[in-house]
């Protein structure tokens, strides 16, 4: 298979990208034209509300189904949107398709605004300040003059262009159904991009997220304005068809109605959200019986669907590509060392061109032996508590330095202190020259610090390839801008990213898992798909928590070998360890920690022949998991 | 080996396209079911605009019991000239999306005229779409928005008063029988209830006599309004006039009350309800205490009001909503004027013999400017009785002016 | 000044009935760490329970007081009841696997409960029976305010001081406080989590009941509409006062409530919602953990 040609695999990637603008376009117009040939003025009205609930619906998908953020106040973007529009319109006299991009602008200020404070915190607090942004907005707006306060902007004009003018409902349908093609094509490209990848790992965990490179505030920001724009896109639908507006038309249910219709659709899901907009306008229609009982009918659906699936809610669809194509692809930028990868991936490592960053030495970190990771004087408080006593530790690079020592001893707090998890109390960590002490676990991670967690955590929702393509977020150089007008290029670049992913999991012997869940794998194979998702964010410091937890001892051989080489290629890899024969084996120095301090520093020769270490170490053994965190947040 | 990773989504993007393509489609075929044929079969069809659900879903529901108490009773004596009536309910839940489209449900189905409209912000709309479908008869019952008539349009005759008719009678009223001198305004924030406190105040300030010192909002659904009360105090007004809707008021005047504050309080028109008087009926028999109305189903005491009431009760087991007796008005009278020429009932006689109509209702005499709207509208003053019930105890005779009742 | 007096005791009782929710949302919040967006509507169906209750003729039959404490004592039962089922059958398989699905279902059963109300009782107002000790007022230096005042405030007073002696003397808090730093740690010391946690749901809503059934006699209105903005209000009360912690619930309860009748007292109460959570998303911006929390954990 590793033959298969190049051609084969384009083509694949072809059919797995059809969101074509012209072919979406013509088929919404092609939708209208049925409306004008059997529909009546009736009928046309409700698929105009059918279109713009599912404007809306497309909106807060991104927001919560993409990103799993609960936004109970999107009727604000929509107010936000309409009015804005209608004050175009109304006050300063501008055409109506001027205001869009206005209006999307408006509310995405809105959004940073609201998103920026708010995101920082627990997730659910988002869900109470986007309500009382929610009655804010509304409140503003019955009470502002300037739109019309309680009465609303009225008469709003009609949209016209080039002097055809939407003032039928036919004619409004075709201006609904063009911007619903517009906003179906902005989300699933965004949907399908890496940004798409981003937002979906943060959702499943924004921790983990975080810590292999992505800055998850900012993506999270993002996704709610997004979300806010393609609102403020059905707000301008709605203004258009509206003869008035007024601050009824926003209200708290809105939000609520629309979130159901999300959750309905499947959370993520594009043609659900379609679906369940008609399900949720239409079929009262029908039904008229049913109108008083819609709210409670829905309720208790959404209720069924989350209690039959609470994991499920969110239908993944596994969507990589085949490994055919991903094997014979170009090789990826980076792989362990010819001698030690397996001979099958041999072939095509050869041709990598050598970068300057990655896994060969960063020319700035200087020749191997300097100091690329200083920790300096480090301590950490916990509410009393302290687990890090003025901790002093260099690594350089191309060095493997082992750090024992027995439960609570605070390894994993040091880990977390250099990797940005935890603020430490005093003290700074330097790395290359320069002080990364307060900066955020993204930029830690991007500046070439990548690791593993004791707990193994991958993206269980995730494919495994996903999980590891995840962590090249930051290394595809792709922007958003990529992602909504250049779908070739994300396509492409994407397309490499997977296939350096695949590489490095050929690497750790799991290309033949990459389709399947994360969820899925045993323990052992987790902790290869978190080694995997570390060498391929191309790390000059790799941290790696208790890896060799749950492996036989051919795989800690294997592991051992491993180290090895990447530290050959010029990384610095910190071991925290509780395999003494790995860490013997594996390590050119040893720091053992004992509550907190550094009890001694030497070759592993060395510190295990020191009685104190013995005393330590060994007097207090358990054999338990070390109970401390490596998230410090549940 | 590779069998495994066959991607499963090469057609994600395709059903992408097809649902957006079968979007309108299936609004289409769904909506189809709802379109039912034309009059034929000897059936005279009669819209119901009215808001069977969201916020005012209970004076829909009644506003639909009125008609059908109304329509049942044509039926079970033989129909209009033999053939049946058959009511089409048309939920506008209150607001102005759903009203635009129950509008249009209404004109799909043929019906040969609407009777309804209770919240102006959907009623608004649908009168537009009325009219545009070669003004279809719309018989307004309940809502008192001015500019539900001010379009001129001939479809529409409106059994209910004016917003401005009421705040120029009320502004009177505080006036010249409460002799206010410093007088207080709250609104609850809708736009029904800061129309009429702006008209009673442009209405006070053209008469020179008084001065407004409040003039503020409450936000509805709260249970505590006496920091508001407190602060009218302050302002040393001698009459405070409240224009929202009944449930704030109960808490209110209850709180007016048992606070013991110095000044008059008065209700607007919206503000009449029994439940006003279960809330506190220390405060609504108070003397400084009084609502100014239209005359509601619970103050009539006409004989036809009776048995109005009476046959309510009896098809319901419930008391009428205060509005229902607009609506039964309203549904008389379009059923007066189908009567009159049952061979005609194309939208341009109809409309015709609407505007034309001349007869007693429960809520009284009545007949129509050429605007549609009701040459005269009588108004009241009321406050409770030991027994439990509203007593008119000043009356509003259009040409007259305000006088004590019962003269 | 006097006016400001008054006010001032208007607030507290409309606060002490924010506190009374708040400080059933901050226990729930405390151990699960989950909004629960149907507390609210637990008042107003308490609300109703109490209301059908203060309906039956034995009860009528009674004096005013002993009538209204049977009635709330039902009120107390069946919310109790009722949480708890909610919580057996559908909330307890989602705390601490899907955040997201919690919220969501709490949002939905929210509404269902309210539609349920709707259709049983009716979109109308209901009344509660006109009580004398409801409506008698005491005026003292100029400044007259109801028993009810004194009742309400008072009661907001004592639970939370029984609740801050339940966290902190009895064995139950203590084990609650552990949760509340640390499931796993908590569980591994032996702690039954879900006892712990029905515990919690228990005493919220028998604080729901007691907020419900003492409104509906001091205000007399009730709707099936009541609960929800009450349940926000009291939690973005929760959070202004720093969720989790006992005195921050009625703290941040007093303070929502004294705001609201300062701007319906002083300002402009057309704005009053616009005030409460402005105040909210400014202490948000200002000092996330509320005024009496700790530092909430930012997400790494």
């Amino acid at each position: 298979m590793k033959t298969m040609s190049l051609a084969r695999s384009r083509q694949h990637i072809a059919d797995t990208w059809p969101t074509s603008v012209p072919a979406i376009l013509a088929l919404a117009v092609a939708g209208v034209a049925l409306l004008n040939a059997y529909g009546s003025d009736y009928v046309t009205t409700v698929a105009i509300g059918v279109a713009t609930y599912a404007v809306l619906g497309l909106g807060l998908n991104v927001v919560m189904g993409y990103t799993g953020l609960l936004d109970m106040g999107y009727a604000a973007f929509f107010a936000i949107g309409a009015y804005t529009s209608a004050i175009c319109g109304v006050h300063l006299g501008l055409d109506f398709f001027l205001s869009i991009p206005i209006a999307i602008a408006v509310t995405g200020l809105a959004g940073v605004i609201i998103g920026y404070p708010t995101l920082r915190l627990r997730p659910d607090y988002l869900a109470i300040v986007t309500i009382g942004f929610g009655e804010l907005v509304r409140t503003v707006a019955n009470n502002w003059d300037y739109v019309g306060a309680s009465r609303g902007l009225y008469p709003l004009p009609i949209p016209e262009l080039f002097g055809f003018e939407f003032h039928s409902p036919i004619r409004q349908a075709l201006l609904a159904f063009v911007l619903l093609a517009v906003a179906v094509v902005v989300v699933n490209r965004l949907g399908r991009s890496h940004i798409g990848r981003a937002w979906r790992a943060i959702r499943d965990d924004d921790f983990v997220t975080e810590s292999v490179g992505l800055p998850t505030l900012r993506l999270k920001i993002g996704a709610y304005v997004a979300g806010g724009a393609v609102g403020a896109l059905a707000g301008a639908i709605f203004a258009a068809r509206s003869v008035a507006i007024d601050p009824t038309n926003f209200e708290l249910m809105l939000s609520v109605q629309l979130i159901m219709v999300v959750v309905l659709g499947g959370l993520g899901s594009t043609v659900g959200v379609l679906g369940a907009s008609l399900v949720f306008v239409a079929l009262p229609e029908i039904l008229r019986s049913i109108q008083d009982y819609r709210l409670l009918v829905f309720s208790i659906a959404v209720i069924v669907l989350i209690e039959l699936r609470p994991r499920g809610l969110v239908p993944e669809r596994t969507t990589i590509p085949p490994a055919a194509a991903l094997a014979a692809t170009p090789p990826p930028r980076t792989v362990v060392p010819a001698a030690t990868a397996p001979p099958a991936a041999a072939g095509t490592a050869v041709a990598t061109p050598p970068r300057a960053t990655g896994l060969r030495p960063d020319p700035a970190d200087g020749p191997a032996g300097t100091p690329l990771l200083q920790v300096r004087a480090v301590s950490k408080r916990f509410a009393g508590l302290v687990a890090l006593d003025s901790v002093d530790l260099t690594v350089a690079a191309g060095q493997v330095i082992g750090i024992i020592g027995p439960n609570g001893a605070g390894k994993s707090t040091l880990v977390n202190a250099i990797t940005g998890v935890h603020r430490c109390t005093s003290g700074e960590v330097v790395l290359g020259g320069r002080n990364i002490t307060r900066l955020a676990p993204h930029r830690i991670a991007r500046l070439g610090v990548s690791r593993s967690f004791q707990s193994t955590r991958l993206i269980d929702q995730m494919t495994v390839l996903d999980n590891v393509t995840v962590a090249a977020y930051a290394t595809s150089g792709l922007g958003l801008r990529d992602a909504l007008f250049a779908p070739g290029r994300v396509r492409r670049r994407d397309f490499v990213s997977s296939a350096r992913a695949w590489h490095q999991l050929d690497q750790v012997g799991l290309a033949d898992a990459a389709a399947r869940q994360a969820s899925e794998l045993s323990y052992a194979d987790r902790r290869r798909v978190e080694f995997a998702r570390a060498m391929i964010m191309e790390p000059r410091l790799l941290i790696l928590d208790e890896p060799a937890a749950g492996m036989n001892p051919a795989e800690k051989a294997e592991l051992t070998r491993l180290l090895r080489a990447v530290a050959a290629s010029g990384v610095a890899v910190l071991l925290i360890e509780h395999d003494m024969p790995l860490v013997t084996a594996a390590a050119d120095e040893v720091v053992v920690l004992d509550q907190g301090r550094v009890l001694a520093t030497g070759t592993p020769e060395q510190v295990l022949a020191l009685p104190e270490v013995i005393e330590a170490y060994l007097g207090h053994r358990t054999d338990d998991e070390e109970s401390t965190d490596d998230d410090p947040v549940r | 080996m590779f069998n495994g990773l066959r991607s499963t989504g090469a057609g994600l993007g395709r059903r992408v396209v097809v649902a957006t393509a079968a979007l309108p489609l299936l609004a289409l075929a769904a909506c189809q079911g709802a379109e039912a044929g034309n009059d034929g079969d000897g059936v005279i069809k009669i819209g119901i605009l009215a808001p069977t659900s969201g916020s005012q879903s209970a004076d829909g529901e009644g506003m639909v019991r009125a008609s059908r108490l109304v329509i049942d009773k044509v039926n079970a004596d033989g129909g209009i000239d033999g053939r049946r009536i058959e009511l089409v309910v048309a939920d506008d839940a209150c607001e102005a999306q759903a009203g635009t489209q129950a509008a249009q449900k209404l004109i799909t189905d043929k019906v040969v005229a609407v009777v309804g409209g209770f919240c102006s912000s959907a009623t608004l709309p649908a009168i537009e779409l009325f009219h545009r479908n070669q003004d279809l008869p719309f018989v307004v019952a309940v809502s008192s928005n001015p500019k539900v008539t001010d379009a001129g349009y001939p479809g529409i005759t409106r059994y209910i008063g004016r917003d401005d008719q009421e705040a120029p009678v009320a502004a009177k009223y505080l006036l010249e029988q409460l002799k206010s001198s410093k007088l207080a305004i709250m609104n609850d924030n809708t736009e029904f209830s800061r129309s009429v406190a702006k008209n009673v105040e442009q209405r006070v300030k053209e008469a020179g006599t008084a001065a407004i010192v409040y003039n503020d909002s409450i936000q509805p659904g709260q249970n505590d309004y006496r920091a508001a009360l407190e602060r009218v105090r302050t302002t040393g007004a001698d009459t405070l006039l409240y224009t929202g809707f009944y449930p704030e008021f109960g808490i209110l005047a209850k709180q007016w009350k048992s606070l013991n504050l110095p000044y008059q309080l008065v209700g607007g028109a919206s503000s009449i309800d029994l439940s006003v008087i279960k809330a506190s009926p220390q405060a609504s028999q108070d003397p400084r205490f009084s609502i100014v109305t239209y005359p509601t189903a619970s103050l009539l005491n006409n004989p036809k009001a009776t048995a109005f009431r009476e046959a309510y009760r009896k098809q319901y087991n419930a008391d009428p909503a205060q509005y229902d007796v607009f609506q039964h008005d309203a549904t008389e009278g379009l059923v007066a004027a189908l009567r009159e020429d049952p061979d005609s009932l194309g939208a341009e006689a109809l409309n015709k013999r609407l505007r034309a109509l001349s007869f007693e209702g429960i809520t009284g005499q009545i007949s129509f400017d050429d605007r549609g709207d009701r040459k005269a509208f009588p108004f009241l003053a009321v406050r409770a009785n030991a027994d439990g019930t509203f007593i008119p105890v000043f009356q509003f005779a259009p040409d007259g002016g305000w006088a004590p009742a019962g003269q | 000044m006097e006016t400001l007096a008054q006010v001032l005791i208007i607030g507290f009782t409309v606060g002490s009935f924010y506190a009374l929710v708040a400080l059933g949302y901050t226990m729930v919040y405390g151990i699960v760490r989950l909004i629960n967006f149907a507390h609210g509507d637990l008042v107003m169906v308490a609300s109703f329970i109490g209301w059908v209750m203060l309906q039956q003729a034995w009860i009528r039959d009674m004096p005013a007081l002993p009538g209204i404490i049977v009635a709330a004592g039902v009120s107390i039962v069946g919310t109790a009841l009722l949480s708890l089922t909610l919580l057996r059958f559908l909330y307890a398989r989602l705390i601490g696997r899907s955040t997201l699905g919690f919220l969501l279902v709490t949002l939905s059963v929210a509404f269902a409960l309210e539609e349920i109300v709707k259709l049983v009782f009716g979109a109308r107002e209901q009344s509660y029976p006109n009580y004398a000790l409801a409506t008698e007022t005491i005026t003292v230096a100029g400044v007259t305010f109801a028993g009810m005042d004194l009742v309400v405030i008072g009661l907001a007073g004592v639970l939370m001081a029984g609740m801050i002696w339940f966290a902190q003397r009895t064995m139950t808090g203590a084990a609650m406080r552990a949760l509340a730093i640390d499931h796993d740690a908590a569980r591994l010391m032996g702690i039954n989590v879900n006892v712990l946690i029905a515990a919690a749901f228990v005493i919220g809503a028998a604080l729901a009941a007691v907020t419900g059934v003492l409104s509906g006699v001091y205000y007399g209105r009730i709707s099936f509409d009541m609960g929800f903005a009450l349940g926000l209000k009291a939690f973005t009360a929760a959070v202004v006062g720093g969720i989790g912690n006992i005195g921050g619930a009625v703290l941040g309860g007093l303070v929502i409530g004294v705001l609201e009748a300062v701007v319906q007292g002083y300002l402009a109460g057309a704005w009053s919602d616009a005030f409460i959570f402005g105040a909210l998303i400014l202490v948000l911006y200002i000092r996330p953990q509320g005024i009496l929390g700790e530092r909430v954990a930012v997400r790494a």
